[in-house]
């Protein structure tokens, strides 16, 4: 074998070793979850308890989580991701519109479920949605790993 | 001034395979990847990746990013635009020479 195709091979060796990198530990899908749940239960808490109960002690943390632990998982693998996921790594388009497509889902969905007295439909969108998310992330994340074996990711 | 564009071609800063290696892994999609990462995956020592970091930072085909996790100082890589269009001109340029060679087997 010649030296350009060692120094080619090499270059997938990175690649590979880059795209095992990007697993989600335990905690982040477990916080994902929990954070997905609260913010979309947190319309329910609003009605059930108090607007601040709800907005204050569950919506604000689960945003924060959400915004904050993607900078964890940079610190704990050791490879902070491109932003904008979605132009950076084209495989995992469809699962992060999905994702999307069921957070919007579950956001708009909740409230009008609760203020139509259908607390028990309400209830299990919230599960629904956070389950199908948190699928999704699995997903997403498989294809950001595709993309980086194969030298897709478009980072700038 | 916006860098110049390096031509397409074998890049003399970036072709020793342990700088190969290190642009490998830093264009292999990730923004920023941590010191210790890239010295497990390249596979050298500390001192070892700090010289070559150094050549390609002052090629200006890195960048270097200090920080720390509460006491211990953490520094962080990626390559810049130039570092990214340089790297892409060489694998394009092993491609060809990879080719060619399967190509003069052959014959």
């Amino acid at each position: 074998m010649n030296e350009a195709s060692l120094a080619l091979q090499e270059i997938d060796r990175q690649r590979a070793a880059l795209a095992a990198k990007v697993r989600l530990p335990w905690w982040y899908a477990g916080l994902f979850a929990l954070a997905m749940l609260a913010t979309l239960a947190a319309p329910l808490v609003t009605r059930a308890v108090s607007w601040e109960v709800g907005s204050w002690a569950v919506m604000m943390p689960a945003l924060v989580v959400l915004l904050v632990f993607d900078l964890l998982l940079g610190y704990v693998t050791g490879a902070k991701l491109a932003c904008g996921t979605l132009r950076a790594y084209p495989s995992s388009r469809p699962a992060g519109l999905t994702l999307l497509g069921f957070a919007v889902a579950g956001i708009v969905g909740v409230p009008v479920l609760a203020e139509l007295g259908r607390w028990p439909f309400a209830v299990v969108l919230v599960v629904v949605c956070t389950a199908a998310a948190v699928r999704c992330l699995l997903w997403q994340t498989a294809g950001i790993r595709k993309d980086i074996r194969a030298g897709r990711a478009v980072v700038s | 001034m916006s860098a110049p564009v390096p031509k397409a071609g074998l890049d003399p800063v970036i072709h020793p395979l342990a700088r190969l290696s290190i642009c490998g892994l830093l264009a292999a999609g990730a923004d920023w990847v941590d010191f210790a990462t890239v010295r497990e995956s390249v596979g050298v020592s500390d001192s070892v990746l700090s010289k070559h970091s150094k050549a390609l930072e002052e090629a200006g085909y890195l960048e270097v990013r200090k920080g720390a996790v509460g006491r211990r100082p953490r520094t962080w890589f990626r390559l810049t635009g130039q570092g990214r269009l340089a790297f892409g001109a060489h694998v394009a340029w092993l491609q060809n020479a990879a080719q060619n060679a399967a190509q003069s087997v052959e014959t």
